[in-house]
């Protein structure tokens, strides 16, 4: 029993570094894992051939790993050579595999297509059918604002981008893959190459057209220029850099291994050649990166630590609150590394967007938790920080679906000292009121429903999350009031009363409240919780909520399911809250402690501090 | 602080009641309430920015004493957030009462000033707090003296281009402007006679002018045959007026519009009508010198004006000529990475000639007033700055650095008492 914290430490690392064991192309196969780590360009940074990938994979099916008709999982890379393979939309293997998300019933209707709960997913041989129609209703909606759109003609626009983006692949527009020829040249993506041939031709199938008087649906018009670029492929002249990229198409295609793997090395050769020793070897590190994902195994790790530290409570062995702490630790530690990797990837301080924010947030949660947990040793902090840690990985996890995670800066954001100030400070603002919310939450639960959390107890936790409001209130107030000087550096507004600005003051002026209520004797301990557990849903607000309004120049986008989580997020604070304001007659550690009588307290785990 | 007993003149019952004013002005209880009432404003003042342009609302709730909150805002946050039909809408009229930005501000200044006063204690562990507070004090001041006198403008160049006057952001004016002559001679008509809807007449002025109909904001639309507008470019275009404000977001403006009456001072006869917008103007930041309009003469008698409806201009004594606009972009895409606009400044009275290069983040700092690089001209011919002239620019500075010192003392002191107490136990 006291061995278990080391072990499950040990248990943990060791599966982290299983993980992390950097994949091997096997002889005599086609090497996928040598294709992930080609330099391409793509979103105006050098990206490993598995980030461009994994990113388009997952906008057109929310998902990075394709699941075969035969039940095997096909890497991104693999998915993206076979949709290289064919230029034509609704042939070859890629047209087969199911890849396109529809959930909605109306238009799987609209679309003659069978449920598919669970999967969702669709091919583009399966779309054929109804392929014309989809884009003569995506033509009729297209035009209509977002905010007048109903859920059916928001459905049909957003599998018809998908399609788009499907298309942008097949053409070889994305990514720039071949490198430039001299110095000083640009990357360039292999359709210019095509450009010339494919204006011939569909000058040519035009004249065809109009002397025949046909009329060509979206699905012909997809099939010819399908078959057009096909035929322009093959004439690309021979001293044209891009025949190298379709000999590699090609030797995939006909399962030509040994011309496959030469393609790729000599791919390989010309793009080192021409992106700088440092660029090469971060795509060769992001693709290793990806191949752990550790915010995913992070996230896993914390979830496991909850049930583990609910042991603890039930038990009352303190080996179970180690080894949760142990967990805890050794996670802290990779999601520490990880964030340093993107740093690294990127040359950025930690947060750029939402995404990096979330992750930012889990990270700085569970790490301040697991401060508090070394402090005060009761088992309580170090669930929250799996709780914490978990959930904002969960949102990370959602939040990277819209594209490149690793995305570049708008020119006013491309400043690292701002962003590692002023955007750091706010985030960690966020992150202390988040903790403190928490810290209060468990406080009013654990008090209104367990006998053995007693007053002690109660006490060193509401300590706590004083404590942490007054941390709160001074990182939140350093990050607002440097993005004022950030704004008055830029655009000459210290203040512009914008809403992601007056969110961020509301998460000043809500820990000065509470501050400020508790000098005053408004409120003690317990008020001081219930006050902290509604600055959760005001940094819930000022996080997410802003963004929902579709206004202000810090607007990131809007997000329906966003405004789902967001309601129930704020629905679970204000009946905590709710709890909180019971009176301690109906609290049921009360009853509870009144028929157990003084045994109870006395098997109290908790130690008081 | 001053001893009272050794002040026989001050009578004992005056100096109670001024106390119990202070203790309640000074009363934790009422910085709470404030709190809660700054927090609720801060929030609908969000809320209103999606329907209300950020100039209105900052002026309406930010910058007044009171504001009439419409309940309206609230279905939309459930539009927004839970789903209810688009089509929802509560009447403007619905509304309550709420104090503004300048109310609680005023207070809470009040009211800190007051605790200080009848609280004060001087010593090591309250200095921190002392400090914070000062800083806090700052920067409400602060705040206060940016809504008072701060005056946002732009000042547009081309290539080669040399400018010695802004274009003051949301406000315009009419200007009447003989061609040819110098700044002193132009005359100008405020936008605020243009919104009165009346009959403008001034002896400054050649004509008498009859508004006959002013919107805050216009559009411009290709086609149309009420006094089409022909462009530089062939095009007809007409103005729509009666279009609700914008929100003011992502550059997104207001184009006020006027449709105007000239007549002739004498005998009241019409000279012209015509619809002016500030789609017209040439420096407009939405068409960007991609199209501009012709300028529109009136003759009066023997003399000609040429009219228009532009921004309120102020003129400088100095001028700024554009050398260099640049613009670099992410390596195969359209986001920009960079916009920098290299100046040359000229200042006669001062007897300056200097080159300045201006960029994001990095402004111009002359006379009172930043010049910041902030948006350009298509094909990149020319640059658009941000000019800001804000007499409080420093205190913000001032008052950031006094309260984050003063609230990383006094919560270090608590943490070391904390830990002592805790080392103890």
């Amino acid at each position: 029993m006291r061995l278990l914290p080391w072990l499950a430490a040990l248990a943990n690392v060791a599966f982290f570094v299983a993980l992390g064991m950097p994949p091997r192309d096997r002889d005599g196969t086609m090497h996928h894992n040598e294709a992930a780590r080609l330099p391409v360009v793509d979103g105006g940074r050098v990206k490993p051939l598995d980030t461009f990938a994994r990113v388009n994979l997952q906008v057109i099916s929310v998902k990075q790993e394709l699941k075969t008709a035969d039940g095997k999982t096909l890497p991104p890379v693999a998915w993206l050579l076979d949709v290289w393979s064919s230029p034509h939309l609704f042939e070859g293997t890629a047209s087969e595999q199911r890849v396109f998300r529809i959930e909605d019933d109306q238009l799987l209707s609209f679309l003659k297509l069978e449920q598919r709960p669970g999967s969702y997913r669709y091919s583009l041989k399966e779309l054929r059918p109804r392929y014309s129609a989809l884009i003569a209703e995506y033509g009729k909606v297209s035009d209509k604002p977002q905010r007048d759109r109903d859920a059916f003609e928001q459905h049909v626009v957003e599998l018809s981008q998908k399609l788009s983006t499907y298309d942008n692949l097949l053409r070889l527009e994305r990514p720039l893959i071949v490198p430039p020829q001299e110095p000083g040249g640009e990357w360039q993506p292999v359709a210019r190459s095509l450009e010339a041939a494919r204006h011939d031709l569909a000058e040519f199938a035009a004249q065809e057209m109009r002397r025949q008087q046909k009329r060509l649906s979206p699905e012909d018009i997809a099939d010819l220029s399908g078959r057009i670029d096909k035929i322009a492929r093959e004439k690309i002249p021979a001293d044209d850099p891009a025949r190298l990229f379709l000999s590699l198409t090609r030797a995939y295609a006909g399962g030509d291994v040994a011309a496959f793997n030469d393609a790729i090395a000599e791919m390989t050769e010309q793009a080192r050649a021409n992106t700088s020793a440092w660029d090469f070897r971060m795509t060769r590190f992001e693709a290793a990166f990806n191949h752990l994902a550790p915010f995913y195994w992070c996230m896993v790790v914390y979830v496991v630590v909850i049930p583990v530290a609910g042991l603890y409570w039930l038990t009352g062995a303190d080996a179970f609150r180690r080894t949760a702490v142990a967990l805890v630790t050794t996670t802290f530690v990779l999601h520490s590394a990880a964030l340093v990797a993107r740093m690294l990837i990127q040359w950025r301080p930690p947060v750029t967007n939402l995404y990096s924010s979330a992750v930012f947030i889990g990270w700085g949660c569970a790490g301040l938790l697991l401060l508090i947990e070394w402090l005060y040793r009761n088992g309580i902090a170090v669930c929250l920080s799996g709780v914490t840690g978990a959930l904002s990985l969960v949102i990370a996890h959602f939040l990277a679906q819209s594209g490149d995670t690793l995305e570049m800066m708008q020119a006013v954001l491309d400043t690292n000292f701002w962003l590692a100030t002023h955007v750091t400070a706010v985030t960690l603002g966020y992150t202390a009121t988040f903790v403190a919310g928490f810290l209060a939450t468990a406080y009013i639960l654990l008090r209104f429903a367990s006998p053995r959390f007693d007053d002690g107890a109660a006490k060193t936790l509401g300590t706590m999350t004083y404590g942490v409001v007054c941390f709160a209130t001074l990182v939140s107030f350093l990050g607002t009031v440097l993005g004022g000087i950030w704004a008055d550096q830029s655009w000459g507004r210290f203040w512009g009363w914008d809403p992601k600005e007056n969110g961020a003051v509301l998460v000043v002026i809500w820990n000065a409240l509470i501050l400020h209520a508790r000098w005053g004797g408004l409120v003690k301990q317990h008020g001081v919780a219930v006050l902290a557990v509604f600055g959760n849903i005001i940094t819930a607000w000022s996080w997410f909520g802003t963004n929902q309004l579709g206004v202000g120049l810090h607007a990131y986008g809007f997000n329906n399911t966003v405004a789902k989580f967001l309601v129930t997020f704020v629905l679970f604070n204000l009946a905590v809250m709710t709890v909180g304001c019971l009176p301690r007659s109906v609290w049921i550690s009360q009853a509870l402690r009144q028929s157990h009588g003084p045994k109870a307290r006395r098997q109290s785990p908790t130690p008081v501090a | 602080m001053a001893e009272t007993s050794t002040l026989p003149e001050v009578k004992p019952r005056a100096e109670v009641r001024l106390g119990e004013w202070l203790r309640a002005l000074a009363s934790l209880r009422l910085t709470v309430v404030l709190f809660s009432l700054s927090l609720i404003l801060v929030f609908v003042g969000t809320l209103a920015q999606m329907d209300q342009s950020i100039w209105t609302v900052v002026r309406d709730y930010f910058r007044s004493w009171g504001v009439w909150v419409p309940l309206n805002l609230f279905v939309r946050l459930g539009q927004v957030f839970l789903g209810l039909p688009t089509s929802m809408a509560l009447p403007a009229w619905v509304a309550f009462p709420f104090p503004g930005g300048l109310t609680l501000g005023s207070l809470l200044l009040v009211n800190l000033i007051a605790a200080h006063l009848s609280r004060f204690r001087l010593g090591w562990n309250r200095a921190g707090i002392l400090v914070a507070h000062a800083g806090v004090v700052l920067l409400l001041i602060g705040e206060l003296i940016t809504g008072l006198y701060q005056v946002e403008a732009t000042m547009s160049l081309v290539n080669g281009e040399t400018v010695n006057y802004t274009d003051v952001s949301h406000e315009c004016e009419l200007a009447l402007v003989v061609p040819g002559g110098d700044a002193d001679r132009e005359i100008t008509v405020s936008e605020r006679l243009l919104r009165g809807g009346k009959r403008i007449s001034d002896p400054k002025l050649p004509v008498d002018i009859d508004v006959v109909a002013y919107s805050k904001n216009s559009a411009l639309r290709e086609g149309g045959d009420v006094d089409p507008l022909t462009a530089s470019n062939g095009a007809a275009y007409t103005v729509q007026m009666g279009l609700k404000e914008s929100t003011g977001v992502d550059g997104d403006a207001d184009y006020p519009a006027a449709r105007l009456r000239f007549l002739s001072k004498d005998g009241g006869q019409v000279l012209a009508e015509g619809v002016f917008s500030l789609w017209q103007y040439h420096n407009n930041p939405n068409l960007r010198r991609a199209i501009s309009f012709p300028p529109r003469l009136l003759k009066v008698g023997d003399q000609e004006f040429q009219v228009s409806l532009r921004p309120r201009r102020e003129y400088r004594p100095y001028s700024l000529r554009l050398l260099e606009f640049k613009h670099d972009v992410y390596m195969g895409t359209q986001t920009p990475k960079n916009f920098s606009s290299l100046v040359r400044l000229t200042d006669p009275e001062r007897g300056v000639e200097r080159e300045a290069l201006i960029y994001m983040n990095s402004p111009l700092r002359y006379r009172g007033e930043t010049y910041y690089q902030s948006g350009f001209f298509p094909g990149d011919i020319g640059t658009i700055l941000q000019v800001v002239r804000n007499p409080g620019w420093l205190l913000p500075y001032i008052a950031c650095t006094l309260v984050t010192l003063g609230l990383s003392a006094h919560f270090l002191q608590m943490l070391a008492r904390f830990l002592r107490r805790r080392a103890l136990a």
